[in-house]
């Protein structure tokens, strides 16, 4: 009976594969994309859900896939002999297993929607540490795996590394918008988490969620200064470009510059780097811009707010959609594969982070002992030593960032330096 | 170097120098503050200790205190203002009754005061039995020290206790202590409004899920939540502002957050300062409107440069960031010059500089839905003053449970850091008496670790610093140690 489902399984799935593919057969063909901005792309429909298209297009040479809401769009030509074409409706239910040999029943165009998050509450929140390039690359095939469309990051970040902003953002771009839509849901997106979010185009917010502050500094208040801070205006002015926001935006949030908007009657907004040539003043100089949700919303920053992801799915525009997850009494939202994924790799970065002294100390008091004992008595010291080292190379195997912000070496050195410690430790057995 | 983009952890480092600035502040205006009660206490004791006069105005919220003057066209009053007498003149025109010489019993100004109302006089207890309405009132008296008495553990214990009841309306009674004790100075005086204590924003988000999250998500049937405010002051301030129904009593006051301008002192660049400020506020102006606030207050309260002003129009209040023009008013101007609130402003808590509601303001502008200075008249104006019924439960219980637990717990881990200190190998001082000895310290470590891991949210990194108390991580450290000393003994 067992075999029989799992062979219907497997068959449902190859059927599911076959029928997408049927669903979305101008992957292979040359389209032309109208905007309603006046361009006009040339390249390939990759994927199309609910009016969304992921459109594969070269620029300057180089290929890229690029996700455009509806509301972009003015028109597809496609290359087939005739008129454009409206994305085929999905007739049939395929049926997906899951792994625990149940089957969950899935449409094949109705969005898949996914809620993931960065950063939470506890400490847990430094981007750079909790909120990391490589725990969002490692999420990717369990999404995958769940037939996920839409990934929603559910910012919850009070700010961290420089470093990691240029890494999540290619993440972002590179890996997951072709592959999905991406939405951000702000709870708390200050500093480096805004300007990781700042690439992604359709944002939203929860009513307290704060959004800016973005000053880059070190010490004791003190602020990037010179060459170092040009390369990061200019890392956020590219960076704003591929979220589609104007670069003055984020330039206020970073070092005190003015900023001012006109609201057409459309709902365009022209930014202004200074107080006066805007209707509206959104920072005036001196300060730095944090967005609350009424002005994020106000100056349509913002696509919405929204407090709750039931909230959040009325707002995504979809007539139709399903949560990706298992809805869990006491969670505010279905907790996906990839959702559990993040919370276990901070939840084990926070308690390595929390015992990383105690497996420092552990490891140096060890081999401190080991060296002033004779030989012979020295293996229960060595023995220990080795826990203790075992326990930092889990750590650093579970978020290979904390090899930098623990062991100041990029992570790439540290093997060697375990190496060098392993070495160290058959030494003292010799 | 590492550039960091972070934003709350700088505050470990920060908090020693900024308490002390804070301190210095604190004492200069302290002694101002207990002069100027002096001078005006025996009146006060002499002729409003038994009696009291009531005003009570047009728009129907009343003022008590003692009339030293009247005139044909106004009254002039002496109120108390959270423990601090001040003169207030009314025209006439917007009195509506005077009632004079009202017999009154001594009332209590502070938390102290408040918790042995509750376990003396019995209040609460009595009001617990109160009534048979189908409307199911819970209660709950946040009191005492903000972030060690009022904190997440017991208020989510309490809250949880509260749902066992299905309770229709839980109100969240707010009084916290904003005694200069709490800085080392007097307890009958109260801390300036403008003392610095933003930061503790922090600690209200630690608290604030539990109204803003767990009971929409635990709670079947979710109740009416009301704040109930006679004294909100610093992080406290915050926690009200989560919920859209608040009502003050009359010397009720919320603020306490001022000069978030100087809660960096000089330190480092502008530009980073001005991004922490920018950060706290979007934390705060987000709380703010959740609850359905005018986010501007926020800044009205915080920065002292602000200005703002406000009309009533068709009933509501319309917000002005500009001084007033004809027919609005003032809530804070900008501080400079002639602006600049007086020593004797500060001292006496009329300042405004920056804003700190009163119930007359609050009320103004929404965000107090009326003005209560009993629990009866709280119910009344939940229209289930006829209709309810007192939960009896375990709160008030959970919350002093809490605060003695809390105030034992570090009688306790100072006693057992003395003793942890004086364990010594005795003699012979062999090896079966250094193990032991090292036994007895393991054992002390062990207790402390109980306590600090238990109470940790309230104890906080100046305390435990203050007293030699190493924490959870520090401990398991020194256990590491004492273990690794045994290995390195030889009988």
């Amino acid at each position: 009976m067992n075999s029989i489902k799992r062979f219907r399984g497997a068959l449902l799935a190859v059927i599911a594969m076959v029928l997408t593919m049927a669903i979305f057969p101008a992957s292979a063909i040359a389209d032309t994309l109208h905007m309603k901005d006046g361009r006009t792309l040339e390249g390939t429909v990759v994927k199309e859900i609910e009016g969304y298209v992921w459109f594969k297009f070269m620029v300057g040479g180089i290929e890229q896939t690029q996700m455009f809401r509806p509301s972009d769009i003015s028109s597809i030509k496609r290359d087939v002999p005739g008129e454009a074409q409206e994305p085929s409706e999905p007739e049939i239910e395929a049926v997906m297993p899951n792994e625990s040999g149940e089957e969950q029943a899935f449409v094949p165009g109705v969005p898949r929607i996914a809620i993931i998050t960065l950063g939470e509450e506890g400490g847990k929140d430094m981007v750079g540490i909790y909120m990391t390039a490589y725990a969002l690359k490692e999420a990717l095939p369990l999404l995958e795996k769940e037939h996920v469309t839409d990934v929603i990051f559910r910012i919850n970040s009070g700010g961290g590394a420089l470093l990691e902003i240029q890494r999540l953002s290619d993440v972002i771009q590179n890996e997951y918008k072709p592959r999905f839509r991406v939405i951000a849901w702000i709870e708390s997106a200050i500093s480096a988490a805004a300007m990781t979010s700042h690439a992604v185009e359709d944002i939203y917010m929860m009513p307290q969620g704060n959004y800016g502050a973005c000053t880059g500094w070190s010490g004791q208040l003190v602020a990037v200064k010179g060459r170092q801070l040009e390369q990061v205006l200019y890392m956020m002015e590219k960076i704003s470009a591929r979220g589609g926001h104007d670069p003055k935006i984020m330039r206020a949030m970073q070092i005190m510059e003015p900023l001012s908007c006109t609201i057409e009657d459309n709902g365009d907004v022209t930014w202004y780097q200074n107080e006066t040539d805007g209707e509206y003043l959104v920072n005036p100089k001196g300060r730095i811009l944090t967005f609350n949700s009424q002005d994020a919303e106000r100056y349509h920053f913002s696509k919405g707010t929204a407090a709750t992801y039931e909230e959040l799915g009325k707002l995504l525009g979809y007539d139709e959609y399903e949560w990706v997850g298992e809805l869990i009494p006491g969670e505010p939202f279905p907790i996906s594969k990839a959702e559990r994924l993040q919370r276990e790799f901070r939840a084990k970065t926070f308690e390595d982070q929390e015992r990383t002294r105690e497996y420092f100390d552990r490891y140096g008091s060890s081999i401190a002992a080991a060296q002033g004992t004779p030989r012979a008595d020295r293996g229960k010291f060595v023995n220990r030593a080795r826990k203790a080292l075992n326990q930092l190379v889990r750590m650093v195997k579970n978020n290979p960032n904390l090899a930098l912000f623990t062991f100041n070496m990029m992570p790439d050195q540290f093997p060697l330096w375990e190496e060098e410690q392993r070495e160290l430790l058959r030494q003292l057995m010799q | 170097m590492m550039n960091k983009l972070n934003s709350t952890g700088f505050m470990a480092r920060s908090l020693p120098l900024a308490l002390c600035v804070g301190a210095v502040a604190f004492h200069a205006v302290a002694g101002v503050s207990s002069a100027a009660r002096l001078t005006s206490s025996s009146i006060w004791t002499q002729t409003a200790e038994d009696t009291k006069d009531v005003v009570v105005l047009t728009n129907g919220r009343s003022v008590e205190g003692k009339i030293l003057e009247e005139t044909e066209t106004t009254v002039r009053m002496m109120v108390r203002f959270a423990g601090i007498e001040a003169e207030r003149s009314f025209d006439k025109g917007e009195i509506l009754k005077i009632t004079r010489d009202v017999i009154i019993k001594s009332k209590p100004s502070n938390k102290s005061t408040a918790r042995s109302d509750q376990k003396s006089d019995q209040k609460v207890k009595a009001s617990k039995v109160v009534g048979h309405g189908e409307n199911k009132v819970y209660r709950i008296v946040l009191d005492g020290v903000f972030g060690e008495d009022i904190t997440q553990t017991p208020i989510r214990a309490a809250v949880r206790d509260a749902k066992k009841y299905d309770v229709d309306y839980l109100i969240v009674e707010m009084d916290n202590d904003w005694s200069q004790a709490l800085r080392g100075g007097l307890a009958e005086n109260d801390l300036p409004d403008d003392i610095g204590a933003f930061d503790e924003l922090f600690r209200a988000e630690d608290m604030d899920p539990v109204f803003t999250e767990d009971i929409p998500r635990e709670w079947e049937k979710q109740p009416t939540l009301v704040f109930w405010v006679k004294s909100a002051m610093g992080g406290a301030a915050f926690l009200p502002l989560n919920s859209p129904k608040i009502y003050f009593s009359s010397d009720a006051r919320l603020g306490g957050i001022g000069n978030l301008g100087n809660l960096f002192g000089s330190m480092g660049d502008e530009v980073v300062r001005q991004k922490q400020y920018s950060l706290r506020r979007g934390h705060a102006e987000g709380m703010a409107i959740r609850g359905g606030y005018e986010p501007r207050l926020i800044k009205a309260m915080s920065e002292r440069e602000y200005v703002l002003s406000y009309k009533i129009v068709g009933g509501k209040a319309e917000f002005f960031e500009r001084m007033p023009e004809a027919g609005e008013r003032l809530l804070t101007d900008d501080g400079e010059g002639a602006n600049a609130d007086t020593i004797q402003e500060l001292a006496r808590s009329q300042g405004n500089d920056v804003l700190t509601l009163d119930a007359d303001t609050a009320y103004d502008i929404g965000v107090s839905k009326g003005t209560v200075d009993t629990f009866d008249d709280l119910l009344y104006e939940l229209d289930i003053a006829r209709n309810y019924t007192m939960i009896d439960g375990k709160s008030e219980d959970i919350m002093d449970g809490w605060s003695e637990g809390l105030a034992k717990t570090k009688r306790t881990l100072r006693k057992l850091m003395r003793e942890y200190g004086q364990i010594q190998v005795r003699a012979p001082g062999g090896y079966r008496e250094r193990t032991r000895a090292r036994g007895q310290r393991k054992s002390k470590l062990e207790e402390v670790q109980r306590l600090v891991r238990r109470y940790e949210e309230a104890l906080t990194r100046r305390w435990l610093g203050q007293n030699g108390i190493p924490g959870d991580k520090d401990i398991d450290i020194l256990k590491e140690r004492i273990k690794l000393e045994q290995m390195q003994d030889r009988k």
